[in-house]
């Protein structure tokens, strides 16, 4: 490699994080000229101390692991449904016919117009949290694996039946990772659809986690830390994808799409 | 095909070195024979196969041609026990000793090369005889690959394994020679049957690829069969007048319906040259 393509190379690698770098700056720039109060956006360098501080005392750690449990039990509740529902659904007919139909009338119910709802049914305690995320992550679950289930090439299937595959392991070996490609969409979806219902049902009345933080430092004027949250919110939303496509990775090795070049 | 290189050079060694085959009344006693008694398939209104009467063989080659929707793959779902007859039997089949070579290759893609040969058996031989029989299609050092990673004529070889791996008495093969890898194909699962004495009903557009293959060609037409033409050429054939004379009684015969019946097909066949010997008279 020569040294000019060698720069070019490493030019293109930095490219992305020019546009960032520089409204850092100019961030940093304007509130240290006082052309930006600290009341509307604090300046980087105070909501990086605010983290450290936050860091260090363990509040931080606390309020992130009370929201990733939130998170993760909801999603395991929801998620978990809706891969059943959706696995019952695609394969046995009577099933499709029994559930579907009703299941399609509340997907359309946006599960935030619920809240009023859920106040009344659970209070304000865990529940009506882990409630809220559940139903959000189970729709697009459960969409994605019974289109899955249903578009697995049926050509496969008489051939595995016909090569004497039946019953559990025609499942195991041709539906089930037929479908995944599938699943796996619907996973990337709810798992966005994850944060954002946290991030609402924290913000409504909490007593611990990160939107209880930032909404505690609101009452205060700390917008430092309210910006700590809403990039750690960000962070955890960066994560979670970052987990889904290592999932992709893992499991659709055999599809040219996916294959790491 | 001298560009395939050392492949098509395994493929002469499998076809050609096997000795001389016995006609097929001494038959080894692997293949199936079967009768077909009054075989009827009926789709709503449409009769696809009107009362077949047929008897095959143990251990026969037997090629089968017709225009597409004439019902030839039809015959093959039904014995391949994909489709129930409307009516009639079928004596002599054994779902367990039946193999099914589909037109695709029909590979798990998420299976790698050798998983996709072992689908299907049981037990701790599994992989070392689909091992073996990848090794038969002359695939050995890809067991470990995607589907995805093959050429569509080494796709057809994996199901070509992934049916001779359960030994079947009786292989169906709705036309899975690819054009471009017919040749190959051909002698290879000439030698395959040579060697494992399996009874095989293969469908074909090719008249060319029914002479070269078949004890036996069966010609059907509007779901019944209406030449029933022993191929009596030894083996390995190769291409020479007896060959030709045989291709073309064959051609004139399946191409007589059409010219009798003026048909979209007509126009285009009427100005070909007699020496298409490959000629894909169904589209």
């Amino acid at each position: 490699m020569s040294p000019n393509s060698a720069l070019r190379s490493s030019g293109r690698a930095l490219l992305p994080w020019l546009l960032p770098l520089a409204l850092l700056a100019a961030w940093q720039l304007s509130s240290q000229l006082g052309w930006l109060s600290s009341r509307v956006l604090p300046e980087p360098w105070a909501v990086a101390k605010a983290a450290w501080a936050l860091a260090v005392s363990g509040e931080l750690w606390t309020h992130l692991q009370v929201s990733s449990g939130r998170a993760l039990l909801g999603f395991a509740i929801g998620g978990g449904l809706g891969l059943a529902l959706g696995l019952l659904t695609g394969s046995l007919r009577w099933a499709e016919t029994l559930l579907d139909s009703s299941l399609q009338m509340l997907r359309n119910i946006p599960p935030l117009a619920l809240i009023p709802l859920v106040i009344l049914w659970f209070g304000i305690d865990e529940s009506a949290k882990l409630f809220l995320v559940a139903l959000g992550v189970f729709f697009p679950i459960y969409l994605n694996t019974f289109h899955g289930i249903r578009s697995v090439d049926a050509g496969l299937i008489e051939m595995a039946r016909s090569y004497g595959l039946t019953g559990w392991r025609l499942y195991a070996r041709v539906i089930l990772p037929g479908a995944t490609a599938s699943i796996l969409v619907g996973l990337r979806f709810s798992l966005g659809l994850m944060w954002v219902l946290l991030i609402v049902a924290e913000t409504l009345s909490a007593q611990a986690g990160i939107g209880y933080m930032t909404m505690n430092a609101r009452e205060f004027l700390q917008t430092d830390v309210v910006l700590v949250g809403i990039l750690l919110y960000a962070l955890l939303g960066k994560l979670a994808d970052l987990l889904a496509r290592g999932l992709e990775r893992a499991w659709l090795r055999w599809h040219p799409g996916y294959q790491t070049p | 095909m001298i560009h395939l290189g050392n492949e098509i050079e395994y493929l002469r060694f499998e076809a050609l070195s096997r000795p001389e085959r016995e006609p097929p009344a001494a038959a080894p006693a692997g293949g199936l024979g079967l009768q077909l008694r009054d075989l009827a398939k009926a789709y709503g209104e449409r009769q696809v196969l009107r009362g077949l009467d047929l008897q095959i063989g143990a251990g026969e080659f037997v090629a089968i041609v017709g225009r597409s929707g004439c019902g030839k793959s039809t015959l093959l779902r039904l014995l391949a026990g994909l489709e129930a007859p409307s009516s009639g039997a079928v004596a002599g089949l054994s779902g367990a000793a039946t193999r099914f070579m589909f037109q695709e290759a029909r590979l798990l893609p998420w299976a790698r090369v050798l998983d996709n040969v072992a689908l299907g058996l049981q037990g701790p031989d599994a992989r070392p005889r689909a091992r073996r029989a990848l090794a038969q299609v002359g695939l050995a050092e890809r067991g470990g690959d995607w589907p995805a990673r093959l050429s569509g004529g080494q796709r057809q070889r994996v199901a070509l394994a992934r049916a001779l791996v359960h030994a079947p008495r009786l292989l169906l093969l709705d036309e899975p020679l690819g054009a471009l890898t017919r040749i190959e194909m051909q002698a290879l699962i000439e030698g395959l049957w040579l060697r494992h004495g399996f009874t095989a009903l293969l469908v074909t557009h090719d008249v060319a690829e029914a002479v070269a293959l078949a004890d036996r060609v069966l010609l059907i037409e509007d779901g019944a069969v209406v030449l029933d033409r022993r191929i009596a050429l030894p083996r390995p054939r190769r291409h020479g007048p007896e060959f030709a004379a045989l291709e073309q009684e064959l051609l004139e015969r399946v191409l007589q319906k059409q010219a009798a019946e003026p048909g979209q097909d007509q126009a285009s066949l009427a100005g070909l040259p007699p020496a298409a010997a490959a000629l894909r008279w169904a589209w």
